[in-house]
């Protein structure tokens, strides 16, 4: 860099001074497109996540939670009683049921037979 | 998704979380955009390279790591790789006319005053691209990120006072362009006699 003589140093400064005026006005701030923006995020980002968390209220999480407790034990009441079913007491065969006596054939009936 | 701070998101989204990544990229989309609109001399270019560059910081920003470097520093310093790379591509290298579409519109109530200033204003842009890249980053930086001479060491990996240094330099040589360029498209009165001497 050149040597700048002290007399001319005010006026470098000044003149410098007017290039950053220059500078700040050359410089404005520009805006991107918005369709370009929100198309770019959208790439990038993509459709809302459908796994995430969603904030619930308190009387929705307790309905949540009960609806799965009372799931629960319904299924294990079932499967129980299934597996108490196929080990345990056994069922009344068919055969040993009380069987209805026939009917007394009729007069009419008798005679056909006859 | 709940209001985040830089540092919430930046974590999230260096956990892999996209929603996060989104809003850092609100955050960052615009000032990204500026930066290489103002190096590239155009909207459609801007476009790309800001494209580019958010999704290379996608890629990549599972290996972030923060060495108390500012996130910003990180996506200039990949805008600025990009766009050196787009600089050093032969068939892109013609002169570019700065496209006046989204510039912020001034002297809206005198059209032949804000004509003028335009062009004065293109003539001084067309100058600024002449300079070295480094420079040109400064000044972007500078003037329309408004940033620090510390912050702006940060994203050019340099000392406060080298980059100081290199600000001064800067103007020197811009008033320099200038001054000889001053005949055809500067005010005179802005910068009135210039002697050439002065200068290296």
């Amino acid at each position: 860099m050149k040597f700048v003589w002290p007399w001319d140093r005010k006026k470098v400064e000044r003149e410098l001074g007017s290039v950053e005026s220059l500078l700040a006005t050359a410089f404005k701030p520009v805006n991107a497109r918005p369709a370009f923006v929100n198309s770019l995020r959208q790439r990038l980002v993509g459709s809302r996540n459908p796994f995430a968390r969603v904030s619930l209220s308190t009387l929705e999480l307790i309905l949540l939670i009960g609806g799965a407790i009372v799931g629960a034990l319904v299924l294990v009441f079932t499967l129980l009683r299934r597996f108490l079913g196929l080990f345990g007491g056994r069922r009344p065969e068919k055969a040993s049921a009380p069987q209805k006596k026939p009917k007394p054939l009729s007069a009419d009936a008798k005679k056909r037979a006859a | 998704m709940p209001e985040l701070t830089d540092d919430q998101a930046l974590s999230k989204a260096t956990q892999g979380d996209k929603q996060a990544f989104g809003v850092l990229y609100d955050k960052y989309a615009s000032r990204i955009y500026n930066y290489i609109y103002y190096r590239t001399g155009s909207n459609q270019d801007a476009e790309d390279l800001t494209s580019r560059v958010f999704f290379r910081a996608m890629r990549h920003i599972t290996n972030y790591t923060d060495r108390g470097v500012p996130f910003s520093a990180w996506l200039y310093r990949i805008a600025h790789n990009l766009v050196a790379n787009w600089h050093r591509d032969s068939s892109r290298r013609q002169e570019v006319e700065l496209e006046d579409g989204y510039r912020a519109s001034q002297g809206d109530e005198y059209p032949e005053t804000a004509l003028e200033e335009s062009e004065e204003q293109n003539a001084l842009l067309a100058l600024i691209r002449k300079l070295p890249e480094e420079r040109q980053q400064l000044l972007i930086l500078k003037f329309v990120e408004h940033m620090s001479n510390a912050d702006i060491g940060q994203v050019m990996d340099r000392t406060e006072g080298a980059i100081k240094s290199l600000y001064h330099r800067t103007l020197l040589s811009l008033r320099e362009e200038i001054a000889n360029d001053r005949s055809e498209q500067f005010s005179l009165e802005l910068l009135g006699d210039v002697p050439e001497e002065d200068e290296e």
